[in-house]
């Protein structure tokens, strides 16, 4: 045991001495195995890799080399177009298996989703890009339709399972698609949506609009927002993957100072009555004996939290401090 | 609950830098892990650099 406690001594040093200079040598260094086609890092799978894009991103601001902002805007554009996206519910899946973000590995995190908010938020500042915009709020929608638990938790994660399939909630046969639509919505449907009888994954399709340029004709897009509409219902029909409802401080804090985020840069407050109620549950059902849980569950906590829950916390207060001005976050 | 002080008191590393992931009481596991790398979520050390 003590020969163990002192190999971990040594293994586990946090690196001495980061400065500016090193974080600028790593973004040139890590730019090299990005990919200038599809965004992301080279190759499949491809994860959204939220704390690498945020260090370009960062990179970018610092040192005014355009490149990797464009890379990262590159990045969000195809991950908010891919099926990595679910583009009728919301919310981003863990990862795509291809290196075009085409198909996702059907599971919905809770801090992918919060960090994704985060860097939208930052690129709509700058790009002004409408779809941006709007999947921060069709996010921000999944998120209070599907993960956020009574009184102001919000749960973990989705599963990518339902009836034993992988996917089975999300995907869709083009003759399903076809019974439900006039003739005149189905062609356009499928013209944006990459839908087509033979499928684009194992004879199914899985929603995304690669290949056609969003929100290039408003008349087409009232219609195809009233499409997803209509889709969206039809897929409530079905046996929904289960939720993960334990609820972890760290993945939530994140998840606040996102909502936070957001608020501030779409001018939207009514954001900020949720993550305002989020932190009240980690202050009152997550804390005990002046400590934070671990985690939660069906009124039950665990005890003691790890660092990550209570940095991650303290973002969130400091996030809900600079949204509402009000003294008692900090 | 003061949030900063409760992570310095159990999970500051007094004989160097930067915040154990378990705390000082914990008996879950054998060893301490002290990280600064972020993995898909980030790392306790880089949020509280940032904050």
């Amino acid at each position: 045991m003590k020969i163990l406690r002192k190999a971990n001594q040594g293994a586990t040093q946090v690196t001495q001495g980061t400065t500016p200079s090193l974080l600028d040598t790593a973004a040139k260094q890590l730019f090299g195995v990005t990919d200038p086609v599809n965004g992301g890092i080279r190759g499949a799978p491809k994860f959204p890799q939220a704390g690498l894009l945020e260090l370009f991103w960062r990179a970018g601001l610092k040192t005014h080399d355009k490149r990797y902002h464009d890379l990262v805007i590159k990045t969000l554009m195809q991950i908010c177009s891919g099926g990595i996206y679910d583009h009728l519910g919301g919310g981003f899946a863990r990862y795509a298996v291809d290196e075009e973000w085409l198909v996702p590995h059907f599971e919905n995190m809770l801090y992918d989703n919060a960090q994704l908010i985060v860097l939208l938020s930052e690129a709509f500042v700058e790009s002004g890009q409408d779809l941006f915009r709007v999947r921060i709020e069709e996010t921000i929608a999944w998120l209070e339709r599907e993960i956020t638990t009574e009184g102001g938790g919000f749960a973990a994660s989705l599963d990518a399972d339902s009836e034993h399939e992988e996917g089975r909630f999300y995907v869709w046969y083009a003759s399903d698609i076809e019974k439900i639509l006039s003739p005149d919505d189905y062609t356009l449907f499928t013209q944006t949506y990459d839908l087509m009888p033979s499928g684009n994954w194992e004879g199914k399709t899985i929603l995304n609009w690669l290949c056609s340029a969003p929100y290039s004709n408003p008349e087409e897009e009232e219609r195809l927002t009233r499409i997803r509409q209509i889709l969206l219902k039809e897929r409530d029909k079905r046996v929904r993957p289960a939720l993960d409802d334990k609820i972890l401080a760290d993945w939530k804090g994140l998840m606040i100072a996102a909502r936070v985020r957001a608020s501030e840069v779409l001018a939207r407050p009514e954001w900020l009555f949720l993550a305002e109620c989020a932190f009240h549950f980690i202050s009152e059902s997550m804390t005990g004996s002046g400590r934070l849980g671990h985690s939660w569950r069906s009124r039950r906590l665990s005890f003691p939290g790890l660092a990550s829950y209570y940095a991650n916390a303290i973002l969130a207060a400091l996030a809900l401090y600079r949204g509402t001005a009000n003294p008692n976050y900090i | 609950m003061n949030l900063e002080k409760t992570l310095f008191d159990y999970h500051w590393d007094q004989s160097g830098q930067g915040y154990f992931l378990t705390a000082s009481d914990a008996n879950d596991l054998v060893v301490r892990p002290k990280n600064d790398a972020d993995e898909a979520a980030p790392n306790a050390n880089g949020i509280m650099a940032r904050t």
